[in-house]
């Protein structure tokens, strides 16, 4: 493995962390502390409601600078962990 | 299982034999599940047309109204770059308009009918078709077509789509055998739950009219009539109101979602447990879900992923007043098309004034809310506070909210404002 694979994994795994960790936060809130899998319905499911895809929409947007006026929206794109950091993922 | 749903079915007026003959099949032949679901709810389509419209011209509505959505579907699948492709509700919300305008500019007769009636199929399929043409994944307009189940016969009907877009529905679908029983099981036991609501509904709506409570409707009337009931009367009427609309909303919105559970898809209740709610964002989370979901869908992302990003409460008041101020107003214009063509354009346009003030007073309130709520910290609920202050006073506040706002919630735009203003000053002691 080069070099710069493993920094490309390291920054993966840390945003994979840094977003498991947010969404984590969020069902604490709500006093939810069930384990929960990177594949995980979270929205579907009802465990994250609207506002908390808000709160999900500014935490990409302010750690990502993602964008998500340049595409159509839908909650479920941010329905699971992994769901999330494939979107982080796409340039 | 199946039995027991077809009786508690028919208590709860839903005595279609086709909703249990569906049940069945996809009971036995869960592989047909798809196609049994497109046959039954394409079939009820016609029951949602308002506006006293004959059988034939019901099927014709529908047929122009799904040839309509099929060539969007088509256009949209092959040049997803256009206009159309880019913009499918717009495009969906332009021919509605173009079919509207075209229904009030023709004399009466044949032609002016069957206007009509696709103006009435396109307002009760606006949203569902609009929640398919913008569905990315890829799947066959047959398979796409089940969504339609969600919408049931006369007796449930609604322009509220519960399925969202097919490949929500999907993802919804019960993925084994083993799992498909559970979701069965609990449908079951919701459709057993909606029944029991309606008994204590049915008890409750004895109860007031024994003891004179009037309904909301007929307080305010008799208040325009100088004759209004006593304050304490006037009060208990609002209520005795809200209680009747929470739920109606419960017991029609778990029948469904019993329904759609019973077919094998793990749907979330359309009401949970509004009463506990402590903010109005969150009863307006809990009351009414799926129509939450379509205002968000439709009106709140689009606007809140576009405007005043770098003003986070500019952001999110700005995003609830086009949602909740315009989007709810337009999706009852769009349902109530009827009213349109029995009052005419402009008294229709113009007696809905009432009606906007409403979902202005909705919009502030719920903006506000979760201005509030996303300010709070990201900790876990503790038991702080008392149980007064933790969970009486903030639920008193929340259910006052809704008790007085229902005063506006006026659809049937012959009742002017003031009427309302007045019955306000009624519970105030107020009786000139």
């Amino acid at each position: 493995m080069t070099t710069n694979q493993m920094a490309l994994n390291e920054v993966n795994m840390n945003d994979q962390d840094a977003v498991r960790e947010f969404v984590a936060s969020l069902l604490r809130r709500k006093g939810d502390t069930h384990p929960f899998a990177d594949t995980d319905s979270l929205v579907l499911s009802g465990r994250l409601d609207s506002l908390d895809v808000l709160e999900i929409v500014v935490f990409l947007e302010t750690h990502y600078a993602f964008d998500f006026g340049e595409r159509p929206f839908d909650q479920q794109l941010l329905d699971s962990v992994h769901e999330i950091k494939d979107l982080i993922a796409v340039p | 299982m199946l039995a027991t749903a077809a009786v508690l079915f028919y208590f709860r007026g839903v005595r279609d034999p086709l909703v249990i003959v569906l049940l069945a099949g996809i009971l036995f032949v869960p592989r047909h599940t798809w196609t049994l679901m497109a046959i039954g709810g394409i079939y009820w389509i016609p029951s949602l047309l308002k506006g006293g419209f004959g059988f034939e011209q019901r099927a014709i509505g529908t047929a122009l109204a799904l040839a309509a959505a099929a060539l969007l579907w088509v256009i949209v699948h092959h040049w997803p770059a256009g206009f159309v492709g880019s913009s499918p509700r717009l495009a969906l919300l332009g021919i509605f308009g173009a079919a509207l305008g075209a229904a009030l500019l023709t004399p009466a007769g044949g032609v002016s009918v069957v206007l009509w009636s696709l103006v009435a199929a396109l307002s009760a399929c606006l949203w569902i078709f609009s929640f398919a043409l913008t569905d990315r994944a890829e799947g066959s307009p047959w398979s796409n077509a089940a969504m339609f189940f969600s919408f049931f016969p006369a007796a449930l009907a609604s322009t509220t789509p519960f399925f969202k877009r097919p490949s929500a529905m999907r993802r919804m679908a019960a993925k084994n055998a083993e799992e498909r029983a559970i979701i069965q099981l609990k449908g079951l036991k919701l459709l057993a739950w909606s029944f029991l609501l309606s008994l204590v509904w049915g008890t409750l709506d004895t109860l007031w009219g024994a003891v004179g409570i009037p309904k909301l409707t007929d307080a305010i009337a008799a208040s325009s009539a100088h004759h209004p009931p006593a304050w304490y009367l006037c009060w208990a009427s609002l209520l005795a109101g809200f209680v009747d609309a929470v739920l109606r909303t419960a017991i029609w919105g778990d029948t469904v979602v019993a329904g759609c559970r019973l077919a094998g898809f793990k749907l979330l209740r359309n009401s949970y447990r509004p009463l506990e709610s402590r903010t109005v964002v969150d009863f307006w989370n809990r009351y009414y879900y799926y129509f939450k979901e379509l205002v968000a869908d439709f009106f709140f992302y689009p606007v809140y992923m576009r405007c005043f990003k770098r003003h986070p409460r500019v952001r999110v008041l700005f995003a609830t007043w086009v949602s909740v101020g315009l989007g709810v107003p337009l999706f009852h214009f769009v349902r109530d098309i009827d009213v349109v063509r029995q009052l005419g354009f402009w008294r229709a346009l113009t007696g809905y004034h009432v009606y906007l003030c409403y979902a202005t007073m909705l919009s502030i309130g719920i903006g506000v809310s979760q201005i509030r709520k996303m300010g709070a910290p990201r900790t876990p609920p503790g038991p702080g506070g008392s149980f007064w202050r933790a969970r009486v006073l903030p639920i008193s506040g929340v259910i006052l909210f809704f008790c007085f706002l229902q005063v506006f919630d006026e659809l049937r735009r012959t009742v002017p404002i003031r009427e309302h203003l007045l019955f306000l000053t009624r519970l105030a002691g107020w009786a000139g």
